[in-house]
């Protein structure tokens, strides 16, 4: 490859459909990101056959509009990175089908991202210089990891939720409450307004230290049943009061475990966030305070970057292909695809 | 005029490349593996035993639906992808004006069945002629009742063709009795020969499309949609 390499990445794993261009896996010419959070309102989560049309509508247009906003066409293009899993099985496969497609037309080599991957190359895109060994904590609506990475595509798994995960919490908790869909942002604001001092909910801390997995049904059947209770009684339960004290739950127990894992692994010299749940401004400031006086380098993706986006595919895509990890034709759509551990 | 015809609505997972004069390759898959997995090795050796280069496609043809909605959106995407590297147009098939395409010889009426689960299936229905099958009745989703009721305004015989012939022979030969007919094997099924033959026509007729201007056909509305739908209805009654 060229010292100048553009990377087409494309990424249609749930309900947004993105494409991106990025440069050298670090700088981002276009990030194109298309939600279809309108489609999915009215039935109060994402339905996948909506989800799977609308992909197959727009997933052309906006691939347009991520070269031309980068200022490149096809010719200038070295590699096409797509998301394979995991995911939504009937959104995967357009994108999956779709860079195959190109990637022949254009005689481009594919890259298959994990998606849960492509999550941590987000840090990538930041400007920072990222060196390995690192730490790194996934958090979003499927998924609630603690990795270890020696380098790239050497991923140690240190911890992950044995039962549902962080963001998917959020999501249930804000239906609960009545706020709507998706979860993650309307608690963070709602939070801001609230005291969390006002109720105590249970740490989702599993077992002794040094175990790194991650619980979150505990906290979630105690808000559940604290809002049952109080709207029973009929009593003034202040939603903003609620979503602090929930938050603040479950990020503490983020920052417990990364702290845990901080202490095991000493080598690390940097600690990164990633997946949409980063997004959370209280996860955000909690990571800063508590990690200010540790000897690592906390760092974290603009908001933009931690939901699902085109361009960390991409940047992850770049580096999978200058290891020489080529996808083949038969590559397909794997719906439960998982971090493999080392 | 040198189109790639491609069709994954069903089953079976079909390529073919061709012009109005000539068929230059066919390939065709009935196993169980996913179109997603086989779908582009098939076009990759379909151009590389032919002998024929990408660069020289002038077009895709597609079958647009109905059938499985999984399926329909392989096709199409792959399609569409193609199209837009390749700088060439598509051009869509609907999946049982192609089907028909196989007994347009056939002088009585043309009936393709396709698997539409929940005891339906896709269909429409055709006068065979040698200008190719005219449509007599729309693409629906039918019950096999429904779709007798419709047949009984007619008199002639009727061909079936399509994947459901297999499950439902056997309920239409009572409903028909000796009107009942049944295309032989090799005009039964779904192939990308067909949607090449269709797609020219439609080519010639309407002109091709942009990849961002192919409509799938799926007929359907999806599961929840249906269900919010039926909501409202019953809401306002
Ligand atoms: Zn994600």
């Amino acid at each position: 490859m060229s010292h100048k390499t553009f990377i087409l990445g494309l990424e249609t794993s749930c309900d947004d459909t993105s494409a991106a261009v990025v440069l050298n896996g670090r700088t981002v010419l276009s990030n194109v990101v298309s939600s279809q959070d309108n489609f999915h309102l009215r039935f109060g989560g994402v339905v996948p056959e909506i989800a799977s049309r609308r992909h197959l509508e727009i997933i052309n247009p906006v691939i347009d509009e991520a070269l031309s906003k980068a200022g490149i066409t096809f010719r200038d293009l070295d590699g096409i990175a797509v998301s394979y899993g995991p995911g939504l099985a009937g959104s995967l496969l357009i994108g999956v089908s779709t860079a195959k497609a190109l990637s022949f037309a254009l005689e481009l080599p594919l890259a298959a991202v994990n998606h849960l991957e492509g999550h941590i190359y987000a840090n990538f895109l930041t400007g920072a210089t990222i060196s390995f060994p690192l730490l790194c904590l996934v958090v979003s609506g499927g998924h609630t990891s603690l990795l270890y990475m020696k380098g790239h595509g050497q991923i140690e798994i240190l911890g992950r939720t044995r039962d549902d995960a962080a963001g998917e919490v959020f999501d249930k908790i804000a239906r609960a409450l009545g706020l709507g869909f998706p979860g993650g942002p309307v608690i963070d604001k709602l939070a801001q307004q609230g005291e969390a001092a006002a109720f105590s909910f249970p740490r989702a801390l599993m077992g002794e230290e040094g175990k790194l997995d991650f619980s979150f049904s505990g906290v979630k059947t105690a808000v559940l049943n604290c809002i049952r209770r109080e709207t029973e009684k009929g009593g003034q339960v202040r939603p903003a009061d609620l979503a602090a004290a929930f938050q603040e739950a479950v990020v503490e127990a983020l920052v417990e475990k990364s702290l845990m894992a901080i202490r095991q692994k000493r080598e690390a010299g940097q600690f990164l966030l990633a997946g949409g749940v980063a997004a959370n401004g209280e996860l955000r400031r909690k990571f800063r305070q508590k990690l200010e006086s540790k000897n690592i380098e906390l760092i974290y993706p603009p908001v933009e970057l931690c939901t699902d986006n085109g361009a960390m595919i991409a940047s992850a895509g770049y580096y999978y292909l200058r290891q020489g990890r080529r996808a083949s034709w038969d590559l397909n759509a794997v719906p439960n695809l998982e971090l493999e551990r080392v | 005029m040198l189109l790639l015809a491609i069709d994954t609505t069903t089953r079976i997972c079909t390529a073919a490349l061709g012009d109005h004069e000539k068929i230059r390759a066919e390939y065709l898959l009935n196993v169980k593996n996913t179109h997603s997995q086989r779908l582009m090795p098939l076009i990759i050796s379909l151009l590389k035993d032919s002998g024929i280069g990408k660069n020289q496609l002038e077009g895709v043809a597609v079958n647009i639906g109905p059938g499985s909605f999984t399926g329909i959106r392989i096709g199409m995407a792959t399609a569409q992808g193609l199209s837009q590297g390749l700088h060439i147009p598509v051009v869509g098939v609907m999946t049982l004006d192609a089907l028909a395409e196989a007994c347009t010889f056939y002088s009585g009426l043309i009936c393709p069945i396709l698997d539409a689960r929940k005891n339906q299936v896709y269909t429409a229905l055709y006068r065979g002629g040698s200008a190719g099958p005219e449509m007599l009745q729309p693409a629906a989703a039918l019950s096999i009742g429904e779709l007798g009721h419709m047949l009984s305004a007619y008199e002639e015989e009727v061909i079936f063709l399509g994947d459901a012939v297999e499950s439902f022979r056997g309920e239409l030969k009572l409903i028909l009795g000796e009107r009942y007919r049944e295309a032989p094997l090799s005009s039964r099924f779904n192939r990308a020969s067909l949607v090449l033959q269709k797609g020219i026509k439609v080519w010639q007729e309407k002109g091709p499309v942009s990849p961002y201007a192919l409509k799938p056909f799926y007929i359907r509305l999806p599961e929840a949609e249906k269900r919010l739908w039926e909501k409202k209805q019953g809401g306002r009654v």
